[in-house]
């Protein structure tokens, strides 16, 4: 027994899983920061464009909300195929971690845009008008205002993001990315070995947990100020 | 000394087809404390945020020292802004920020140097009476506190306007009281025009020196405190709800005279009757706080044939009074 698992942990384990845990995090990790970036740069168009804003603009508005809501009504897997030619004339290939990066990116954008929006929608208004009087220019009111305060709502949307799209790369695995996913269904389950299969739901598990630790450290430091 | 700062002509303003404002025209000297009342939806919060050009007007002409505000728009506004502080009813600090960097961040967002900015804090801190608390959080604050900062915050600039929204309405009473008297205070020492928006006319009352009542977006009375509050107009009345309480009999003459406080007022009915032989009823007496002084208010009703005798008494005496009819 001992020596069958040494032989298994050795075969599987060290080749296959551990460097999928590797892919799988540089995924979500590259997925995560790229979809921080734009979508920092899109929620706060919403913000300063929306009704009430800094400055309002109704078609930039109108437009911006629309492509959001529109890339957000495609369920994860049908995005991922159906960007596949983008992603070709884009990455120039549609398989490994290279070619699962883009799509991730462009479905986890819109889902960070809205974080930001939401976040920075709940400072209080009051808060801006007072910065406002004591002549802050817009720049600085989004910056040192809105998304000073923001910080906590940002960081706990984010840890809520980071684990939706953790399991958004395992099912990007399953088309052609590689990580936990690829490896838990195409030695898993196609091949019914529920010892991979199992094994790599309970390296997700960890995962998840780890992500919500982490990031409920990072809230509870920005929190304090 | 008695110079004009702000001066509001036939000002108008609308949201959609809602008139916030109608032809508002208003002067406000410079160093005295004003007094903007009225019920919710008057307009008296639209008003203030259009000195400050916060918000923008539609017509007329509003200038703060000879300077058009509608005129003003982008750095020029901004840098317009800096004379002007503006304190709110949820204190409007933010929590991420320490008492020391929420008091810094108008000097931080116009470049100031880090010691400028460490000797004004320091400064405001004291000001405002709690320099102990420079490096803690909002969260660890009381109400009374926190507005304490956003009254630093809004000095911060040196502005020569310090305009309240409902500074005092999130307060309890004794902290309002506190927080108007450091208003008050700064007032006093800085020469600063202060103009405080409220719906609590006990605050007007003891800390303003003129006030101007707002009712659907015009102004329906304004004046000296002290004339306003002892014969409140129907707009006031129905803030206070307090003298229409006050039923008065229909028979005979309802006499309301205002006495400063002091030897001459506590005698003056007995000595009234002694020398003119008129007898009274006494309605109701209240010794009322001003800005300045304190007052006696009386309410007395004299049968029909003694009222000549008992006015030209009160003229004699140079009392101020006014006749009530009952409701």
């Amino acid at each position: 027994m001992n020596s069958e698992f040494l032989a298994w942990y050795q075969k599987y384990f060290v080749k296959l899983i551990a460097p999928s845990i590797v892919d799988t995090l540089v995924m979500l990790s590259a997925t995560m920061v790229m979809a921080i970036i734009f979508g920092f740069f899109f929620g706060t168009i919403l913000v300063i464009t929306r009704k009430n804003g800094l400055r309002p603009n109704q078609p930039v508005y109108a437009v911006l909300n629309f492509i959001i809501n529109f890339v957000r009504s495609f369920p994860i897997l049908i995005l991922l195929v159906a960007l596949l030619p983008v992603t070709r004339a884009v990455v120039g290939t549609t398989i490994g971690v290279k070619g699962a990066i883009f799509p991730l990116t462009v479905a986890a954008t819109p889902f960070m845009a809205r974080i930001f929006e939401n976040a920075m929608v709940e400072v209080d208004p009051q808060l801006i008008e007072a910065a406002q009087s004591f002549g802050a220019s817009n720049t600085q009111i989004v910056i040192k205002v809105i998304l000073k305060e923001a910080v906590p709502s940002i960081v706990s949307g984010t840890i809520l993001a980071t684990i939706t799209y953790l399991s958004a790369t395992t099912i990007a695995g399953t088309i052609g990315a590689g990580g936990l996913g690829s490896v838990a269904m195409n030695y898993g389950y196609h091949r019914f070995d529920d010892r991979i299969l199992y094994t790599g739901v309970l390296i997700l598990c960890i995962l998840v947990q780890v992500i919500q630790l982490i990031g409920n450290f990072i809230y509870k430091c920005v929190q304090k100020g | 000394m008695e110079a004009t700062v702000i001066k509001i002509e036939n000002l108008q303003k609308r949201f959609g087809d809602f008139q916030a404002l109608q032809n508002i025209s208003i002067e406000l000297e410079k160093g005295k404390i004003y007094g903007l009342i009225g019920q919710s939806g008057s307009g008296k919060s639209t008003l203030l945020r259009c000195i400050n050009g916060l918000i923008p007007y539609d017509e007329g002409s509003l200038t703060v020292d000879g300077l058009e505000v509608s005129s003003l728009s982008g750095k020029a506004l901004r840098q317009f802004r800096r004379k002007i502080g503006m304190i709110f009813q949820s204190f409007s600090l933010l929590n991420r920020l320490t008492i020391y960097e929420n008091i810094a961040l108008p000097m931080k967002c116009w470049g100031y140097s880090k010691s400028e900015i460490d000797k004004r804090v320091t400064e405001l801190l004291e000001m405002v009476h709690i320099p102990e608390k420079r490096n803690s959080y909002p969260r660890e604050l009381s109400g009374g506190q926190k507005q304490r900062v956003a009254i630093a915050r809004a000095l911060a600039m040196n502005p020569e306007i310090l305009l309240c929204d409902e500074a005092t309405s999130a307060l309890d009473p004794s902290i309002a009281e506190k927080i108007m008297e450091l208003l008050v205070e700064i007032n006093r020492k800085l020469g600063i025009t202060v103009i405080i928006v409220t719906h609590q006319f006990s605050i007007v009352r003891r800390y303003c020196e003129e006030v101007f009542i707002l009712e659907n977006g015009r102004v329906s009375a304004s004046g000296k405190c002290t004339e306003i509050f002892l014969d409140p107009p129907p707009a006031l009345q129905a803030i206070m709800g307090k003298i229409d309480v006050l039923s008065l009999p229909a028979t005979g003459k309802n006499i309301h005279i205002v006495l400063p406080s002091g030897e001459q007022s506590a005698t003056l009915l007995s000595e009234m009757s002694k020398k003119i032989n008129v007898s009274y009823r006494i309605l109701s007496a209240e010794q009322e706080q001003f800005a300045f002084e304190k007052l006696f208010s009386l309410f007395i009703n004299v049968e029909d044939e003694d009222f000549a005798r008992t006015i030209s008494y009160l003229d004699d005496n140079h009392i101020s009074w006014t006749m009530k009819e009952a409701v």
